[in-house]
């Protein structure tokens, strides 16, 4: 499966395409700074692609700000509702002073979930890294919310009330790691379910083009109906991903007391 | 939808954290095996309450079909997570 030279050209000697070429990154612009290698890769190209097409449609569709929204504005007014009441509903009011953040987070990963719906196109997040990043950047902001909402009364959040003396050490220690499961939980989340659905569908296209115009018929099927499950799957793991952002919001406003 | 995946990920990804930090933990203090061990165990813990956690999540999502009593959940400004602790010990 992992033929490196299959993979060169997704195709080659074993006759069937590498299913995993698709993740491939690729420099577009070589760049180095102090020795980093910060190329503009086609990753990044993918997530400027997804800034600026989230940016232009929420634009475009709140150009006209008619009191009776036409189709473009009520799609996005419905997204804003979705987020609004997502926040409302599991952070309270307090929340709402982060909600921008949560919807851009929202809009950035369901658009490069959407984008790499479109054939020929690179799926941000179906690598750990970009998760990760993402991941990293709630868990950290989270935390610094907590403690400067609650100073240092915050350290509370991990000390469970009503035990014996003699296990809270342990629970303690058991509350740290469950709380530091956060970030990795979360992105690898997100990442497992891209990355395993975009390798199914290329596997099940590789199973078209095998057995040809005779036995093609039936993968060809499947694949029609894994595509509609993977636009779902797109929508759904960007609403996990703003969901649990903002129950972990919640933990640092309200910590469990 | 997606709950099953989500519980495996905290169980796993929590042991994988317990596992990292026994890991460099016994490289730092120079005892071997026993804190990897400790903190595999511990780790598997940490899963176990994560998922108890997101149970609780998903019984909210969900309503009343899982029998769980989710009015505490549903509105997080009362702050009341009472039920919740008596459940830890």
């Amino acid at each position: 499966m992992a033929n490196e030279q299959a993979g060169e050209h997704g195709g080659g000697s074993t006759g069937m395409p590498d299913p995993m070429h698709q993740f491939e990154i690729k420099r577009i612009l070589p760049l180095e700074i102090f020795g980093v290698d910060a190329s503009f890769t086609n990753a990044s190209l993918f997530m400027v692609l997804a800034v600026i097409t989230a940016s232009a449609f929420l634009l475009m569709s709140t150009s006209g700000r008619s009191l009776v929204p036409g189709r473009l504005q009520s799609v996005a007014e419905m997204a804003y509702e979705f987020v609004a009441n997502m926040v409302r509903e599991n952070v309270g009011t307090a929340g709402m002073k982060y909600f921008p953040f949560v919807f851009s987070l929202f809009i950035f990963i369901l658009a490069c979930n959407m984008l790499g719906m479109i054939p020929y196109t690179f799926t941000v997040t179906s690598h750990i890294i970009v998760t990760f990043a993402l991941a990293a950047v709630v868990f950290i902001g989270v935390t610094i919310i907590g403690f400067a909402r609650h100073g240092i009364g915050f350290l509370k959040f991990f000390v469970p009330s009503g035990v014996p003396a003699a296990l809270l050490p342990l629970l303690v220690v058991i509350e740290v790691i469950s709380y530091l499961t956060r970030p990795i939980s979360l992105s690898v989340r997100l990442f497992a379910n891209m990355m395993a659905g975009h390798t199914m569908l290329k596997v099940f296209g590789a199973f078209v083009v095998g057995l040809g115009a005779l036995g093609g018929w039936a993968p060809l099927g499947f694949m029609v109906a894994f595509t509609g499950l993977e636009i779902l799957v797109a929508f759904l793991q960007a609403y996990v991903f703003a969901i649990l952002t903002c129950i972990y919001l919640n933990d640092a406003i309200h910590m469990h007391h | 939808m997606g709950y099953g995946f989500r519980m495996a990920t905290d169980i796993i990804a929590a042991v994988v954290v317990g596992t990292t930090i026994g890991w460099y933990l016994d490289q730092w203090l120079g005892t071997k095996p026993i804190l990897l061990l400790i903190f595999i165990a511990i780790g598997l813990a940490a899963g176990v309450r994560n998922v108890i956690r997101s149970y609780r999540v998903m019984a909210a999502d969900l309503g009343t079909n899982t029998g769980v009593d989710t009015d505490d959940l549903s509105t997080p400004n009362k702050n009341d997570y009472d039920d919740d602790d008596k459940d830890r010990v």
